[in-house]
């Protein structure tokens, strides 16, 4: 079975542990507890014929001190890079996340994820600026997680 | 030899240390006792270490480099592997296998962990009164022993700052380049610590309020109120203004005539009245008289200086009052007005002529003794004739 690497990239309380724990156990805890080091998780999916087992990396959150080390990013295929679409630094920094993760895996694919969509109004919903491909999600009510993390792998094994 | 010498070193500074043998095909060679509290199940030989450390999953060309040389080596820190956090270290151990050691560092990472989630909360703290500060529309800076510690972006924005820190850079007592009209933060902080007080920066009038924050920590308030003096102008202008004539009205008159008795400072006070005004009003209508009285003071106010307070007491009656004693040159000066009415045309109305009555302030005057002085030599004037001027 092919096994893929893919992280979750992106400053501090965005909602990464949030989001693998939405598509791996379909669970939510609103309290924010902070994330040390990596904590990886697996999940079975089967993209047309193909069956295979992404290894999730739950990476640390970036701060104004602190950058991802490049030791978690090395040999991953692909990357959901996340922002809270109600903070508009973790937005501006999206693009440090993305250049940091192609200089290590320039072969590797992403998609955008802009969580915490359930804080915004429909309309704010309705006219969010987004980059290209980018993905309104809410790891709190579940919309748009597994859509999110299906066109990842579909992107790595196409 | 090298990896058991590492081995030891851990045990001998009381680290704890697991391993895993595995060869090039990432099975399990070997392994010690204690290794399966990190995956929570049994460690069998001749399986896939990728099935207990997924963690290997993208670091394969990683473990080719270890094989081929002792000198490569590689370490993962900090992984989160069932209630434990490791450090995963790949070191060579022949050309067919490569040693994986497991470090435990589970508490000093949860001491660390504490520090990151009090320092996460803080940041998220900071960043949420930062936007508070920022959307407020007053300007914002705190200051510490009289050198700015934070701005917010309205306080930035006025002084055409681009960040804080440039702020902080540019000049080591930051307090000049905001080009406010006070010595320094202190200075500013006696000045308003009691209550909002004004200050002008440039053109724009500010409210600023002084706080003190901690010792050395002040914070200060800067509420722009251009605007609302500009507003309080163009009210008190209108408030004090005639507004058939657009003259000064007799109140502001007395007004200023008493500050300028008070301050002590030499006045001369001129009133002057329209002749037989009443005829024109009874001739020619009451809007040719509006008319007249315009005319009229267009005409006087065009040989007066800015500094000239020109009012209009009511009716046909018109006060002047110049903050200048040299009675002489000024009764030249009503002369020449006088005489400039009496060759005027009028229009409606044709010719006609004013009266003037002159008083110059003495020693303890007041607006009263004044204008009594002056409205009884106006008085004489029109006794002896109308169209002259008489001082008192």
């Amino acid at each position: 079975m092919i096994r893929k690497k893919i992280l979750l990239l992106g400053d501090f309380n965005v909602g990464k542990t949030s989001l693998i724990k939405r598509y791996i156990d379909n669970t939510f805890d609103d309290k924010y507890l902070t994330t040390i080091g990596v904590k990886i998780s697996k999940k079975f999916l089967s993209v047309g014929s193909i069956e295979c087992e992404l290894i999730i990396w739950d990476v640390e959150g970036a701060t104004p001190q602190k950058r991802i080390p490049e030791q978690y990013l090395v040999g991953a295929s692909g990357a959901i890079i996340v922002a809270d679409c109600n903070r508009e630094e973790t937005m501006v920094n999206l693009e440090e996340h993305i250049k940091h993760f192609k200089a290590v895996n320039p072969n590797g694919k992403y998609v955008v994820a802009y969580n915490k969509s359930d804080l915004l109004t429909p309309q704010q919903r309705e006219h969010f600026q987004m980059v290209p491909g980018g993905v309104l999600t809410s790891a709190k009510k579940g919309d748009h997680v597994n859509q999110l993390f299906g066109t990842l792998a579909k992107e790595i094994l196409s | 030899m090298k990896n058991i010498q590492i081995i030891l070193n851990a045990i001998l500074s009381q680290d704890v240390f697991e391993y895993i043998l595995i060869d090039r095909a990432y099975r399990i060679t070997d392994f010690s006792e204690n290794i399966t509290r990190y995956f929570g199940k049994n460690v069998h030989r001749d399986d896939d270490i990728r099935d207990y450390l997924p963690e290997i999953v993208g670091y394969e060309d990683r473990i080719e480099t270890v094989l081929e040389d002792e000198k490569n080596r590689y370490v993962l820190e900090t992984v989160y592997k069932n209630d434990y956090y490791i450090n995963i270290h790949l070191e060579h151990y022949s050309k067919d296998k490569v040693l994986i050691l497991l470090h435990n560092t589970t508490e000093i990472t949860l001491s660390k962990l504490e520090l990151l989630q009090y320092s996460n909360d803080n940041q998220l703290l900071f960043n949420t009164i930062k936007k508070i500060l920022d959307s407020q529309d007053n300007l914002l800076v705190v200051t510490s022993n009289n050198k700015i510690e934070y701005a917010n972006k309205k306080f930035l924005e006025y002084f055409s700052l681009k960040s804080l820190d440039e702020l902080k850079e540019r000049n080591e007592n930051n307090f000049s380049i905001t080009s406010l009209p006070v010595r320094s933060f202190d200075a500013l902080y006696e000045y308003a610590k009691e209550e909002e007080k004004e200050l002008t920066i440039g053109e724009d009038t500010f409210l600023v309020k002084a706080t003190l924050l901690e010792k050395t920590y002040k914070l200060f308030t800067f509420s722009k109120i251009t605007k609302l003096c500009d507003m309080n102008r163009a009210l008190e202008e209108k408030i004090n203004r005639d507004p058939l004539t657009g003259l000064y009205r007799k109140s502001y008159f007395d007004e200023k005539l008493a500050e300028a008795l008070e301050y002590d400072q030499s006045v001369t006070l001129v009133i002057a009245d329209i002749d037989n005004f009443k005829a024109i009003n009874d001739r020619y209508g009451h809007l040719v008289g509006d008319k007249v009285l315009k005319e009229s003071a267009d005409l006087i106010g065009s040989q007066l200086r800015d500094n000239d307070l020109f009012a209009r007491w009511g009716g046909e009656e018109f006060l002047i009052l110049f903050k200048c004693s040299k009675q002489e040159k000024i009764v030249e000066k009503i002369e020449k007005i006088r005489e400039m009415v009496d060759t005027h045309v009028f229009d409606g109305a044709g010719h006609l002529t004013v009266s003037f009555g002159v008083a110059t302030s003495k020693e303890n005057d007041t607006v009263y003794s004044l204008l009594e002085r002056a409205d009884k030599a106006l008085y004489l004037a029109k006794k002896k004739g109308k169209n002259m001027v008489v001082v008192g």
